[in-house]
């Protein structure tokens, strides 16, 4: 019950949402580039939203299912392909044993996730799954995935159930999280004020590109230099992902995800959490503005992230999808499911069963 | 002295004590840290003291989803404020940790020390014997996991950062930057100046804790032979 990896990819991590409680040990967080994309597409296998899946950076690995496995993709679109077909993302696909998944080009964004109805079967370290690149330790054996690594998985099933490659008709639709024309929003931080005049209009009204040098640790800025008008330097103090920091180079740093726990420049701000994936999938070469939004806004964004997130997490836990569509259609529900029409359910081979459901 | 409050974002706050180190002030810190721990407030994630600063993270999701007619932040704050006013008026109600340190000061371990004592016109010997006098606490963690920044080294000895970091320093190595002491934890690329090397693994990701050192410690360094390096060497691989 597992999954052989037959291309490491350019760096594939086994990431959930992160490790809290440790930061005061020198132990960052890690987790998810994008845990909106991460939560999703648990959700839509049946997992709680925190579940352990593989991030994926392109070139992403190729892998060999050796068990059935009900999967989704999240995040980045790295054209995803088993056996000549296309595989959409953000849908639940089943998965047979003996299939080989791999990904032929970047279509949009950077960060793409895998993930698998019950997980990984890897041990937690300090209460999380997610691989802490720094500490060596964590994850897959605190490091990136391996040409050869077998990869146990939590969820066994009949050794071959038969169905072939299963795709639902249903997909959910997260663009108005990810629009690239959507500033990147935060709250002015703690040196925000002492930006000089033409810097703080700087700040605001060019395009930051992101730069090459940019990984999991943070996003480096490119563009005109800023300059605050005190340059007293300063004692570390604890950080947050998506601090903007301000090297005395004037060209701004983003926290994230294996950021350091603690740091001594300047903070002109935080980037706000309800824009961390679109930040995070934007990736190195993009360009952004940034917009300065008050504390409240920046907690209602994230509140509205939620809810979607609470809706969408209901709909794929009742079970019959098309229910819960209709359901959540009474309620109101803003983000638009596509879902699964039986009429043509399975793509794959022969051996299907017409009306079977996916095995939530 | 009461520290200034203020946002990290939508995540957390920060308590702010200036931008000063004081040992005063780094007590003040300790307290409201052990006081803010024992009380497990709820929704909060992490709890990173520094120097003069107290960065407290949340957990946003809990916090709407328990208490959603409150603007979080003013929630968490008006949840420590009253822990600050106590951790004033009470200095320390904690146990801090006196730790002796074995350090090899000699060569291959000690890449800077000899140019050190130089330039202080000091012998290394007289170097090593002024580093180990002094009882340093441990201002803060961060940077690696377990690494302890120490504090406050003697005028004399202080050195700022090499110029050009190292690309690799073995995990153990004992450094200086500036007025600040620590030990590598892991095996990094690293700019301060190495005159030792520590036989302890600082950072253990089995253990629980996993580091060794803990915000407000005291510590003392003292000399110990090559051969004594080699008995007590729990560094993998060396």
């Amino acid at each position: 019950m597992s999954i052989l990896v037959l291309n490491k990819g350019l760096q594939t991590t086994v990431q959930d949402l992160g490790r809290t409680g440790y930061a005061h040990f020198g132990i960052n967080r890690a987790g998810a580039m994008d845990p909106l994309a991460l939560q999703v597409g648990n959700f839509l296998v049946g997992n709680p939203g925190g579940t352990v899946a593989l991030e994926m950076c392109f070139p992403a690995p190729t892998l060999l299912f050796l068990a059935p496995a009900l999967i989704a993709l999240s995040g980045a679109d790295f054209g995803a392909q088993i056996e000549g077909q296309n595989l959409p993302f953000h849908t639940p696909i089943w998965v047979d044993a003996g299939m080989e998944l791999h990904f032929r080009y970047k279509q949009a964004g950077q960060y793409a996730y895998l993930s698998i109805q019950g997980g990984l079967d890897i041990p937690p370290w300090l209460n999380s799954r997610s691989t802490n690149l720094k500490a060596q330790w964590g994850g897959w054996q605190g490091r990136a995935l391996l040409k050869g690594d077998v990869l146990p998985l939590a969820k066994s099933w009949p050794e071959r159930i038969g169905r072939g490659l299963t795709i639902a008709k249903y997909h959910t639709l997260l663009r108005e999280f990810y629009a690239p024309e959507t500033p990147i929003r935060f709250v002015p931080g703690q040196h925000y004020p002492q930006l000089l005049p033409e810097s703080r209009k700087a700040l605001h009204a060019q395009a930051w590109r992101i730069s090459n040098a940019s990984d999991r640790m943070g996003y480096r800025l490119e563009g005109e230099g800023l300059t605050l008008s005190s340059n007293e330097s300063l004692l570390s103090a604890g950080l947050t992902r998506g601090s903007i920091q301000l090297p005395p180079a004037g060209q701004p740093i983003v926290l994230m995800a294996d950021h350091q726990t603690t740091g001594g420049y300047p903070l002109l701000g935080q980037v706000i959490q309800a824009d961390w994936a679109r930040l995070a999938q934007l990736g190195p070469g993009r360009s952004f503005y940034l917009q300065a939004v008050e504390l409240a806004e920046a907690v209602s964004l994230y509140a509205e992230q939620g809810m979607f997130l609470r809706r969408l997490r209901a709909g794929c836990a009742l079970g019959r999808l098309d229910r819960a569509n209709t359901e959540s259609k009474q309620r109101g529900i803003v983000f638009q499911i596509i879902f699964w029409v039986p009429a043509r359910p399975f793509l794959g081979r022969g051996g299907q069963r017409p009306g079977a459901r996916f095995p939530f | 002295m009461q520290p200034h409050i203020h946002p990290l974002g939508d995540q957390g706050l920060l308590l702010d004590w200036g931008n000063r180190l004081d040992p005063g002030i780094a007590q003040q810190v300790q307290a409201c840290w052990q006081r803010l721990q024992a009380l497990h407030l709820p929704g909060v994630l992490d709890l990173v003291p520094a120097y003069s600063s107290l960065a407290l993270l949340f957990d946003l999701d809990y916090l709407l989803k328990n208490y959603p007619q409150e603007l979080p932040y003013a929630l968490v704050k008006s949840w420590v404020e009253p822990v600050l006013v106590a951790s004033s008026t009470h200095a320390l109600a904690t146990s801090s940790r006196n730790l002796d340190i074995p350090v090899c000061f000699e060569v291959p371990h000690a890449l800077d020390l000899a140019e050190l004592a130089a330039q202080k016109r000091l012998s290394p010997a007289a170097f090593i014997q002024q580093y180990c006098q002094t009882r340093y606490q441990v201002y803060m963690i961060g940077f690696l996991p377990g690494f302890a920044y120490l504090g406050t080294l003697d005028d004399l000895l202080a050195t700022p950062r090499k110029t050009t970091p190292r690309s690799a320093i073995p995990a153990g190595s004992v450094g200086i930057a500036g007025a600040q002491t620590g030990i590598y934890p892991l095996d990094s690329p690293g700019g301060w100046q190495i005159i030792g090397r520590c036989p302890w693994r600082l950072f253990t990701p089995a253990n629980d804790p996993p580091v060794r050192l803990q915000m407000g410690d005291w510590v003392q360094f003292y000399p110990i032979s090559s051969s004594e390096f080699m008995a007590q060497n729990e560094h993998p691989g060396t």
